[in-house]
């Protein structure tokens, strides 16, 4: 294998010294001359007709600038597809669910801003609410989206191999029921924007979005403009998760303020207003029913799912697919079927979270895993070996695994956690759960689905790298720093991260799904070669040589096999500049163009290449008086293909590791029955904190991806997937107590033993 | 009606004029444009706004500003010598203790103001002194690693 100078180095990343010094402006820092204070106005119901909005008061108070209603838009929905346009920038007609923003001010200042929203009047006729699936799906139900005739917003069934011959050929048949609750996405930075609009009518946003392309088109769209009379710019972002990729009425209500006024308009939310009614994970009710040998190999999978998923189905008709396409994955299953159902409701609207609702399917499967494993007696490291996917595989759905190194993962994570020991010497109240999971690296999926890099070259030899993946804190600029530096044979000091803008950046469909290390990671490479392949032609008479025998290396430009038959790379940059005229810049595009556009109904396709692996143990410690549980060591053997930057890339495997411990033990966003968030604020909404975060080790499982730059996968949402199912499996192996329904709370768990003893 | 105040932050004295109720992380931010410290849920529970007063560290969110007068307030901007980072943010640089950096700034403060009365701690009071501030992105295990490293690069 070859060996590498910057990719696969812990490298500093290229604003760790911005960010530690206090230098990193978010879109909550920034200010514009004559700027104004945006506030919103939030509806107290959750289901309620509009009758009438009286802004007279608001308007007239000094200070006020404008206000706005939803009827200050031209009324077009938008949404993730052309057959799911279900929301609008503020509402029109009815309110959908609580906290939804339903008028906005600008002012002079923040408390002028308050206080006028304490002037505006709403009349509601208020309308029972949906608040389950069940609430949703019963005969009679009220509508919740004005724009669709039925609260199921979307469905996903598909059937792979021969389920009936799998569960006939099953030496052992096991069905349970899943439940998971509302949580809330839990990134620190609070929504915000500063929206600007000049005398032309063109607008500049910047906001703290996760994928910009995706605001503006849909931002262009609502507002009916073309594209360019928008431009977005992204300023440092306080962390996504997957919650920060549309536009919300935060954005709109900025815009429209300040094309109404002429003045800048800024927008900051103050956290409760986030936990209160912005995306949040839906709420899943599931049914599975496993099949398997008497070694217990899977023989077959039968699988439902209900999500309720908010008033409007944004990023959720994807969601549904996810949660039935990876049941097929990690384990090998030849014949599954699968029933899926989005549901509207009148929560908060929903988009997913990190590790989508594989982090769900997940939990679901190696949750049943670990009981067939527990009825057969089989070892619960050699049930996952027994069913690992290989190299070379082929799932049932199509998904196709070119490398995977779960095996390896598996091995090193019972090594690590010390598996075999514990059987020896069980401690009581203490125990240890695995799951598995597989991630992949970035759907393809309608629309515009490519990733595009450019590299513009200095005339001091560095070189600005800027591409359409955005940095939300995952560190994607560095990869793509180092994978530059690599291409070009360049210290990673030469590359310079430069802005997230609408304007310069050419186009990305977005930062979701692992997809940036290697979709925009491949166009960096690309960029790379361009760059290489102008200068080349450049440089190659001057040494006699043809310009496909120039090689990069080491800041040198030189005749292949031949180090010293060459000049500096800032020589040949000087003669690029100086003797041709000619300011070279590199650019490159990739997108996976021999997978399938997926069908989401019918689950038909192999939509990605890059499959990540993981294997997570966690050692967990229960508290029989309190039902507290305790997480003491998570070990992850982490299968990412070539680690572009290890340090990094344990960062992430911890983060989306302790990130969904929270969503396992104790996080939940509670709702009253009409629908009223109840715990819409940190003091009640508990996320982990360093002190419930157990200790963490990642084992780097080395594979080289064929299609992934440098042989990397896309990398960090596979823990998030793996954590929950590890860590009720880990609460079972403790005390014998087996919880289904998230979160575990110690109230279950006291129940769970209750009730065993009882027995 | 404005109150005529008096703040020392990071050793420069500003005479200010701001209204009574004004919380010292809006003055911080919004009158004298130190950004650095971050303002998410201004109800003491995330931590993001903590600074230090008299070398202790606090919730800015919930000093009002009149109160920190003839204290000696420390931002984030306040720590490194020019570009000389103090050993504690040399630190989360250095064990890549930082994703997204919102909560960058708090932890750097809280991790300082610990340090300077627990030279030798272990990780389990590392882990319950920054207990007070939200982390999302790193699990925090890396942040803990570049804490118990500052400490060590001090003995």
């Amino acid at each position: 294998m070859k060996t590498y100078s910057v990719v696969g180095k812990s490298v500093e990343r290229t604003d760790a010294r911005i960010k530690v010094t206090g230098q990193a402006y978010y879109a909550g820092d920034l200010t514009a001359p004559g700027m104004l204070h945006g506030k919103i106005l939030r509806s107290p119901l959750a289901h309620g007709r509009i009758l009438n909005i009286d802004t007279s008061k608001a308007k007239a108070l000094p200070g006020v600038m404008a206000v706005i209603t939803g009827r200050d838009f031209p009324g077009i929905p938008f949404g993730t597809r052309p057959d799911i346009r279900d929301q609008l920038p503020m509402p029109i007609t009815k309110v959908h669910h609580f906290g939804e923003g339903v008028a906005a001010v600008a002012a002079v200042d923040e408390d002028t801003a308050e206080e006028a929203l304490d002037l505006i009047k709403v009349d509601y006729e208020e309308l029972p609410v949906v608040l389950t699936a069940e609430d949703a799906l019963a005969p009679g139900a009220p509508l919740v989206n004005e724009f669709k005739n039925s609260n199921i917003a979307y469905a996903s069934d598909f059937m792979f191999g021969d389920v009936e011959k799998g569960f006939k050929e099953a030496y052992y048949i096991k069905e349970e029921k899943f439940s998971s609750q509302r949580v809330s996405v839990g990134f620190i930075e609070p929504h915000a924007c500063l929206a600007q609009v000049d005398s032309t009518g063109r607008i500049l946003l910047q906001g703290s979005k996760q994928s910009p392309y995706i605001t503006w088109r849909h931002m262009c769209r609502a507002l009916d403009i073309p594209l360019s009379k928008m431009r977005i710019v992204n300023p440092f972002v306080g962390g996504g998760f997957s919650g920060k990729h549309d536009p919300f009425d935060v954005d709109f209500a900025a815009v429209r303020l300040a094309q109404i006024t002429g003045r800048p308009v800024k927008i900051v939310l103050n956290y409760d207003e986030v936990l209160a009614a912005y995306r949040q994970r839906n709420a899943m009710d599931a049914k599975l029913r496993i099949g398997v040998k008497k070694n217990g190999e899977i023989t077959a999978l039968y699988a439902e799912n209900i999500l309720e998923g908010g008033p409007i189905s944004g990023i959720g008709p994807f969601n549904i697919y996810y949660f039935g396409a990876f049941l097929n994955i990690p384990y090998k299953i030849p014949a599954i079927e699968y029933h899926g159902k989005l549901v509207y409701s009148n929560r908060a609207p929903c988009g997913t979270v990190r590790g989508q609702e594989i982090v769900l399917a997940q939990f679901c499967i190696d949750s049943l895993l670990h009981m067939v494993g527990e009825d057969l007696g089989i070892d619960q490291v050699e049930l996952r070996a027994i069913n690992a996917v290989p190299s070379n595989w082929v799932c049932a759905n199509g998904i196709v695994v070119d490398v995977s190194g779960l095996s390896e993962c598996i091995e090193k994570a019972s090594e690590k956690i010390g598996w075999k020991e514990s059987r020896k010497e069980k401690k009581e109240g203490r125990g240890i759960g695995f799951s598995c999971a597989s991630h992949p690296s970035g759907p393809r999926l309608g629309g515009h689905f490519g990733s595009a890099v450019m590299l513009k070259l200095l005339e001091d030899g560095q070189v600005i790298i800027t591409q359409g993946a955005t940095e939300i804190g995952q560190g994607s600029n560095t990869v793509f720093c180092q994978m530059a530096a690599e291409e070009l044979g360049l210290p990673f000091e030469y590359i310079i991260q430069g802005v997230s803008d609408s304007d310069t950046t050419i186009f990305d469909s977005g930062m979701f799904g692992d997809r940036a290390t290697y979709w925009d990671g491949n166009a960096t490479i690309a960029a790379a070669r361009d760059l290489k392949k102008q200068l080349a032609e450049i440089v190659a008479p001057s040494l006699n040589a043809k310009p496909e025998e120039i090689e990069f290396e080491n800041k040198r430009v030189f005749v292949r096999g031949e180090p010293a038959r060459g000049m500096d790379w800032l020589q040949a940059v000087r003669k690029a500049y100086y003797e041709k005229g000619a300011p070279l810049y590199g650019r490159g595009n990739w997108a996976a163009l021999d997978i399938d556009i997926v069908d989401w109904k019918t689950g038909k396709g192999n939509l990605v290449h890059g499959l990540d692996f993981i294997a997570t143990a966690i050692e967990v410690a229960v508290d029989r008086e309190t039902g507290q549980v305790e997480l003491i060591k998570a070990v992850h053997g982490d299968d990412a293909g070539q680690p572009i930057n290890p340090a990094m890339l344990e960062g992430q495997v911890n983060g989306g590791s302790a990130h969904m411990s929270g969503h396992a033990l104790w996080e939940e966003s509670l709702y009253d029955e009409k629908g009223r968030v109840l715990n819409y604020s940190w003091r009640d909404y508990k996320q982990p904190t360093a002190m419930d975060a157990p200790e963490y080790h990642v084992e780097h499982i080395h594979t080289h991806d064929p299609y992934g730059p440098f042989g990397a996968k896309g990398a960090g949402e596979a823990s998030s997937c793996s954590t929950i199912a590890a860590i009720a499996n880990g609460i079972y192996d403790a005390i014998g107590v087996r919880i289904k329904e998230l979160p575990i709370t110690p109230e279950k768990i006291l129940k769970g033993l209750k009730e065993k003893e009882g027995k | 009606m404005k109150q005529d105040i008096t703040l020392k932050v990071n050793g420069i004295e500003y005479h200010l004029s701001i209204e009574p109720q004004r919380t010292l992380v809006e003055v911080l931010r919004d009158t004298l444009g130190l950004t650095g410290t971050k303002k998410s849920c201004n109800e003491g529970e995330c931590g993001a706004c903590t600074v230090l007063m008299d070398d202790k560290p606090v919730a800015s969110c919930l000093v009002l500003a009149v109160s920190a007068q003839g204290k000696e307030i420390t931002t984030i901007e306040g720590l490194a010598k020019d570009t000389k980072l103090h050993p504690v943010q040399e630190a989360f640089v250095k064990k890549t203790a930082i994703q997204c950096g919102f909560c960058t700034p708090g932890m750097v403060m809280v991790a300082k103001a610990f340090l300077a009365e627990n030279p030798k701690p272990t990780p389990a009071q590392v882990r319950k002194a920054i207990s007070g501030n939200l982390c999302r992105c790193t699990g925090y295990q890396q942040i803990v690693d570049a804490i118990m490293a500052a400490a060590e690069a001090n003995t």
